[in-house]
C-alpha cells in the first residue's frame, strides 16, 4: 500500500494542506484512479479511509510530517473551531527522496497526476473536493450505467449525503476530465 | 417455560435459548474453555484466567440485551445472538499470538481465495459453516447468515453493528471482564446507562446505531475505559514480552527444532483436515506437548519452560522511534514486514551483548519489537468518532462532534516504540547498564540498518 508515499508526495507538490478532508479526498482520487486498493468507505461526510488517517497520523508520529493549528473562532455548541494544517518537515523530505529511488513509478504516476486534479479542480475548497468525491464513489459503483443526475442524487441519499444539480453537474465535469481520463 | 439461566460474574444470570444450550456443548463451544482469552497476561495479573468460552457467553448475552433495547423480532434477536456466541470458535492457542503466527506463516495465494482477511476470521467462518456437531443444530443456510453477518457482507445495519462495529457486544463484553479478571477498574463503564443511550437512526434507506444526545457522556466513558485498558493492561511491558516470547518460542519450534505438529498447526491449509486438527489444539495441549512431548530439546521447550517458571527475558532497550535518523526511523516502523532485517538486527544486538560478557546467548534469543501507542483521540478515531449523535433537535451529527472530551484533547498522537528483550540476568549494575545500552545501541542499530538497506 503506497499510502505513505502518496500522502508524502502531496505535501512536497502542495505545500500546505488544509485539513484532513481535503487529504482524504485527494488521495481518494489517485487511489481509484491507479486502483492502489487502499480502504475507503462512505462515510458521513463522503468516503473515508482508516488506513489514510492512520498514516496521516502515523506519518505525524515519527515525525515527518507537521501538523500547526490555527483557531476560527467558538462554534454554535460552544467548541472552539480549529483548522489544521499539514506539511512536510525535513526528516519527511528525506524520507520522500528516498521514496523517489525505492518506488520511482509510483511517486512520478502520483505526482503527474496530483497536477492533473490541481488545474482541473479548487484543492482547497473542502466542499467541492468531498462533492466529488462523493459522486466518484456513485459512479464507479455503477460504471457500465450511464446514471442521470437524478439517480446520482438518489443514490446519495441512500449514503445519507445531500447533492444538488449543480454540484453534480461540476463534479462530473471533473471527474470526466481527472479520473475517468 | 421454565428460564434456563447460567450465573456469569460479570453480567449476573445469562439467559439461554434452547438453542444456544445446544450449541455451548459442542466441541468448538467447548474447546474454548482452553484458550485464556489474554494469553500469559496472568503472570502479571494472576487472576486473568478467564477464557474465550466465557467471553463467548457473555457477547452473546450483551447481543440479546442490544436486541431486546431495539425490539427485534424473534428471528432476528436469535441470530445476532448465536453469532455472538460462536465469534470466537476460530481462536488458536494463546489467542492473539496465533494470529500472529498463522500470519507469518499463510500462503497469500490460499487466503485471497477466501472470504475473510484475518486468518482467525477465516478458521471460524470454516467451524461454522462445515463443523458436524454444529450443523446438526443450524441449517446450511442459516449458518450462511451468521457468517455473512459476522464480516459484515449484509445491508442490515442494525444487526452489523451489534455484532461487528464500534459499540458492539464482543468490546462491551471484553472491557468489562478483562478488568474484572485482571482486578483492575480501568475498564469499568455503566453498560447499562451505554445500552439505554443507544437508539436507532434511520434514514430513507437504512438504519444503524448511533447515541442519543444526552448517551454521549456514557460513550466517553466507554472511550476512556478502552484506552485505559489499552495502555494500562494490554499493552503492559510484562504482558508484551510475555507474548513476544511465546511467539519467538513457537516460530523456533517450527523453525529451527523442525517440531512436525507445530509446522502443522500453524501451516493453514484449506481444507477440513486442517481445521479438524486446529481444533485439538488449546494452550495446556499446545504447552504440554512442548514442554513433555517427545521432541528433542530445543528452544521451543527452553522458552516454555522460561514462561512456565516465570524467569521471563527482561527488557534490555526501549527508545522512542523518532530517536532515531530519518530513514532507519521508518524502517523500524516497518519492520514487521520485514523479517531478514530483523533477524539482522538482532543478530548484530546479540554480538554486542556478547561482546559485553553475555556470551551465553543465542542470536534466537533476542527478540526486536515495534510499538504504536495511541492517544485516547487516536484509538477513538478508529472506531468511536464516526458513531452518529442522535440530537434533541433530531438532527444528526456524530461523536466526534458532539463529545468535549473529544474536542477537548489534543489532536491525536500516535507514537512508536522499539523494545528489546533477551534472557540476561543483571546483577547489581542494571540501571547504569541499561542507560549507557541506550545510546549505544541506537546507534548500533541505525547503522545495521543502513548496511542493510546498501547490500
Amino acid at each position: 500500500m503506497y499510502t505513505d508515499l502518496i500522502l508524502l508526495t502531496l505535501l512536497d507538490e502542495l505545500k500546505e494542506i488544509k485539513g484532513k478532508t481535503i487529504i482524504q479526498k485527494l488521495i481518494y482520487f489517485i487511489n481509484q484512479y491507479y486502483d492502489y486498493k487502499i480502504n475507503y468507505n462512505p462515510y458521513f461526510y463522503g468516503p473515508y479511509s482508516i488506513d489514510v488517517e492512520n498514516s496521516i497520523s502515523s506519518l505525524k508520529g515519527l515525525g515527518y510530517i507537521t501538523e500547526q493549528v490555527e483557531p476560527l473562532g467558538i462554534s454554535q455548541r460552544g467548541f472552539e473551531i480549529k483548522k489544521y494544517s499539514y506539511s512536510l518537515t525535513n526528516d519527511g523530505k528525506e524520507v520522500l527522496n528516498y521514496f523517489k529511488k525505492i518506488e520511482k513509478s509510483e511517486y512520478e504516476k502520483t505526482l503527474e497526476f496530483t497536477k492533473k486534479i490541481k488545474t482541473n479542480i479548487d484543492i482547497t475548497s473542502v466542499n467541492r473536493l468531498s462533492v466529488a468525491a462523493k459522486t466518484l464513489l456513485i459512479l464507479q459503483n455503477r460504471k457500465d450505467e450511464n446514471l442521470s443526475n437524478e439517480e446520482i442524487k438518489h443514490k446519495a441519499l441512500s449514503l445519507g449525503w445531500q447533492l444538488e444539480d449543480n454540484d453534480v453537474d461540476d463534479s462530473r465535469k471533473f471527474i470526466n476530465n481527472v479520473c475517468f481520463n | 417455560m421454565q428460564k434456563n439461566e447460567i450465573r456469569d460474574p460479570i453480567h449476573g444470570l445469562i439467559e439461554r435459548s434452547e438453542l444456544s444450550v445446544k450449541l455451548m456443548n459442542t466441541y468448538p463451544l467447548q474447546r474454548l474453555r482452553g484458550i485464556k482469552q489474554l494469553a500469559m497476561a496472568n503472570l502479571v495479573y494472576p487472576g486473568a484466567l478467564h477464557t474465550r468460552f466465557d467471553h463467548s457467553i457473555g457477547v452473546m448475552h450483551i447481543a440479546n440485551q442490544l436486541a431486546n433495547h431495539f425490539n427485534l423480532n424473534d428471528d432476528d434477536k436469535l441470530l445476532v445472538g448465536i453469532a455472538a456466541l460462536l465469534h470466537d470458535v476460530g481462536h488458536g492457542p494463546f489467542s492473539h499470538v496465533s494470529e500472529s503466527i498463522l500470519e507469518r506463516y499463510i500462503d497469500p495465494n490460499v487466503l485471497s481465495n477466501n472470504i475473510t482477511e484475518k486468518i482467525h476470521e477465516e478458521i471460524t467462518c470454516r467451524i461454522i459453516l462445515h463443523n458436524n456437531e454444529i450443523d446438526r443444530y443450524l441449517s446450511k443456510d442459516y449458518r450462511e447468515n451468521i457468517v455473512n453477518l459476522l464480516l459484515g457482507n449484509t445491508t442490515n445495519f442494525l444487526l452489523k453493528g451489534i455484532v461487528s462495529g464500534p459499540l458492539d457486544a464482543d468490546k462491551q463484553d471484553y472491557l468489562l471482564r478483562d478488568s474484572y479478571f485482571c482486578g483492575v477498574k480501568y475498564g469499568v463503564y455503566d453498560i447499562e446507562r451505554l445500552i439505554n443511550s443507544l437508539t436507532i437512526i434511520k434514514n430513507q434507506f437504512n438504519q444503524i446505531i448511533g447515541v442519543k444526545e444526552e448517551g454521549v457522556y456514557n460513550l466517553e466513558q466507554f472511550v476512556i475505559a478502552k484506552y485505559h485498558m489499552s495502555a494500562q493492561v494490554y499493552r503492559h511491558k510484562v504482558r508484551l514480552l510475555t507474548d513476544a516470547m511465546i511467539t519467538r518460542a513457537i516460530i523456533l519450534g517450527i523453525e529451527v527444532d523442525k517440531i512436525n505438529w507445530l509446522a502443522k498447526l500453524y501451516k493453514f491449509e484449506d481444507n477440513e483436515e486442517y481445521i479438524k486438527n486446529y481444533l485439538d489444539w488449546d494452550d495446556t495441549r499446545l504447552t504440554n506437548n512442548i514442554i513433555y512431548g517427545e521432541n528433542k530439546d530445543g528452544y521451543a521447550k527452553k522458552i516454555f519452560l522460561k514462561i512456565k517458571n516465570r524467569v521471563l527475558f527482561k527488557r534490555i532497550f526501549y527508545q522512542d522511534l523518532v530517536s532515531f535518523k530519518a530513514i532507519p526511523r521508518l524502517k523500524l516502523s516497518k519492520l514487521s514486514e520485514n523479517i531478514n532485517l530483523q533477524e539482522r538486527i538482532e543478530e548484530t544486538v546479540c554480538q554486542f551483548l556478547t561482546e559485553k560478557g553475555f556470551d551465553y546467548l543465542s542470536k534466537y534469543e533476542v527478540i526486536i519489537k515495534v510499538y504504536s501507542i495511541k492517544s485516547v483521540r487516536a484509538s477513538a478515531r478508529d472506531n468511536e468518532s464516526s458513531i452518529l449523535v442522535l440530537t434533541e433537535d433530531s438532527k444528526n451529527s456524530t461523536f466526534e462532534e458532539m463529545s468535549t472530551l473529544f474536542k477537548s484533547i489534543n489532536e491525536n498522537e500516535s507514537k512508536e516504540f522499539v523494545e528489546i528483550y533477551a534472557p540476561i540476568f543483571f546483577g547489581e549494575k542494571k540501571k547504569e547498564l541499561l542507560s549507557t545500552w541506550r545510546s549505544q545501541l541506537t546507534i548500533l542499530i541505525e547503522e545495521t540498518i543502513e548496511s542493510f538497506e546498501k547490500r
